[in-house]
């Protein structure tokens, strides 16, 4: 093994509809301050160490500022791409998986946030984006975990009705797709009536952020365009460890303890 | 540095817990979550912060129990009090603790887990209580676990005496290694650790003297030696929950690893 190969983590690119793409919702019960505990001193720590094992292959958790944001914009967003697309329902026979998917109802409006996640190529669309429904705009692998990530979220700009709001987006999406920016290996974007949010990746480490995003932001109003912060997190399951602060670290890429081979272990194998 | 005998604890380290269902969660759907989420997530997620035996139950659903009994009980032994509470330093146990809002009922504390205490001739409600004071291990010993709901001729205060006296009587007169009670308004769980071997005849039990008091509904159970054949990242569907089971999970602690 080279000197280089022991710096550099290994690169595991997935399909770019091998992923989970959420947008989550503060139970109403939940003050922000709560929300943001849970997420920081559980949710999102579980997440990024009890699934990898069984096949999450990257993860990038962004708290939403709530400073000016309307109702309709999420309160957090999350990537989570997976070895293959049947990746996520494969792991659910691990107990640890179960144990994550369970604790979801906790902070979540499950009612706002239980929507469509995996998404679907922007070539299928036609004329306008439906709402709630993630698309890629790029068809090639790339391993979100390594390279950079920027991330869009913001409302609807007032002037533009949700018709009209998402046609004008697909118009940018499908501009996007027809010649695509150098250097990005991977974009994905969701859109309700009342919001846009979007990631763009690429392979560099410490890229700028891509032009072609602006005519996006500007159909919006922008709550958050931030690089996702890489961050290695610095205890395990059994540490004595209060966790993230995630009022401090709105946008991350966590780094992921990946095996080569990620998936449930079949009884007798271990 | 604990000057007790390895493998033995404390009999005040444990956690009594009580549990109800949530109303909107059948039965069958109970039974799902404790077998393949919540029972072994109890050990996976806690032995490596200092689980030290842990024995569940599973009322629901048997013929007659009120819904006033709890449908699981649970004896939780840890090394000490202090291990205990400094689990929560742990992300692995402050996940598997959130796991409990999505199987039982957790508002005005109807489902709880109390440390007991000593013993001394009365009960309050919802006070656990331990009849002896050796350090024992409840893991490798022979469980006997003992559910009954208040008797309909009973006040509350009359089934609490009642319950108190044949204590008593348990605390002075049998030979146990161990035994916890714990009473609410309307129900007592009770557990003893006897000395016989498993496999060897019957031991000493105040279990009887408990079901000649307390007469309407009740059952005894006798917890299984369990193994759980798998880790946290196993491909495995789970344990097989029904009315009735009783367990005495059977692991590698974290202090004997």
């Amino acid at each position: 093994m080279t000197a280089d190969e022991v710096a550099r983590p290994p690169s595991y690119p997935v399909p770019p509809d091998s992923v989970y793409v959420w947008r989550g919702f503060r139970s109403a019960a939940t003050s922000y301050a709560q929300f943001a505990q849970f997420l920081g001193s559980v949710f999102v720590p579980a997440c990024a160490l009890l699934q990898p094992a069984v096949g999450l292959r990257a993860y990038l958790p962004t708290m939403v500022p709530q400073d000016g944001k309307p109702d309709a914009v999420p309160d957090q967003t999350a990537l989570m791409f997976w070895a293959t697309p049947g990746a996520h329902d494969l792991a659910a026979r691990a107990i640890a998986v179960r144990i994550y998917q369970g604790l979801h109802g906790d902070a979540y409006d499950m009612a706002r946030s239980h929507t469509p996640e995996v998404p679907v190529s922007i070539a299928s669309a036609n004329g306008a984006l439906v709402a709630e429904q993630p698309y890629h705009l790029l068809d090639q692998p790339a391993d979100w975990m390594l390279g950079s990530t920027h991330h869009l979220v913001g409302s609807r700009r007032p002037d533009l009705a949700p018709d009209a709001f998402l046609a004008q987006v697909y118009g940018w999406a499908a501009a996007f797709r027809a010649e695509p920016p150098g250097g990005v290996d991977g974009a994905l974007l969701v859109c309700g009536e009342g919001y846009a949010a979007a990631w763009v990746h690429s392979p560099l480490a410490g890229a700028e952020p891509c032009a072609a995003v602006d005519p996006l932001a500007a159909l919006t109003v922008p709550v958050l365009y931030a690089a996702a912060r890489v961050l290695e997190l610095q205890a395990g399951l059994w540490n004595d460890w209060p966790g993230l602060d995630l009022t401090a670290d709105a946008c991350l890429n966590i780094q992921l303890v990946r095996p080569g081979s990620a998936a449930p272990i079949p009884i007798g194998q271990a | 540095m604990s000057d007790q005998t390895p493998g033995l604890v404390a009999p005040d380290a444990v956690r009594v817990w009580r549990g109800f269902r949530l109303p909107d969660l059948a039965v069958d759907q109970f039974y799902g979550k404790l077998g393949t989420v919540f029972i072994p997530a109890t050990v996976l997620m806690q032995v490596d912060a200092g689980l030290h035996s842990y024995t569940p139950t599973v009322p629901a659903g048997l013929a007659g129990k009120p819904d006033t009994v709890p449908d699981e009980t649970a004896i939780l032994f840890w090394e000490s009090q202090a291990t205990y509470w400094n689990g929560f330093g742990r992300l692995a146990v402050r996940t598997y603790t959130l796991t409990h809002n999505g199987v039982y009922v957790t508002q005005d504390h109807r489902s709880r887990a109390d440390f007991p205490v000593l013993f001394t001739g009365s009960l309050t409600s919802d006070q656990p209580v331990h009849l002896f004071t050796a350090a024992a291990d409840w893991m490798h010993g022979t469980i006997s676990h003992f559910v009954a709901a208040r008797p309909a001729a009973l006040d509350v205060a009359t089934f609490h005496a009642a319950i108190a006296q044949v204590l008593g009587t348990i605390q002075a007169d049998v030979p146990l290694d161990g035994a916890l009670a714990c009473a609410g308004d309307d129900y007592l769980v009770y557990w003893e650790l006897a000395p016989a071997a498993p496999g060897a005849s019957q031991g000493p039990t105040g279990v009887p003297m408990l079901q000649a008091a307390l007469t309407d509904w009740s059952h005894a159970f006798t917890p299984a030696p369990t193994f759980l054949p798998i880790g946290l990242w196993d491909e495995w569907s789970g344990m097989d929950v029904r009315a009735g089971s009783s367990f005495n999970l059977r692991f590698t602690r974290a202090s004997e690893g």
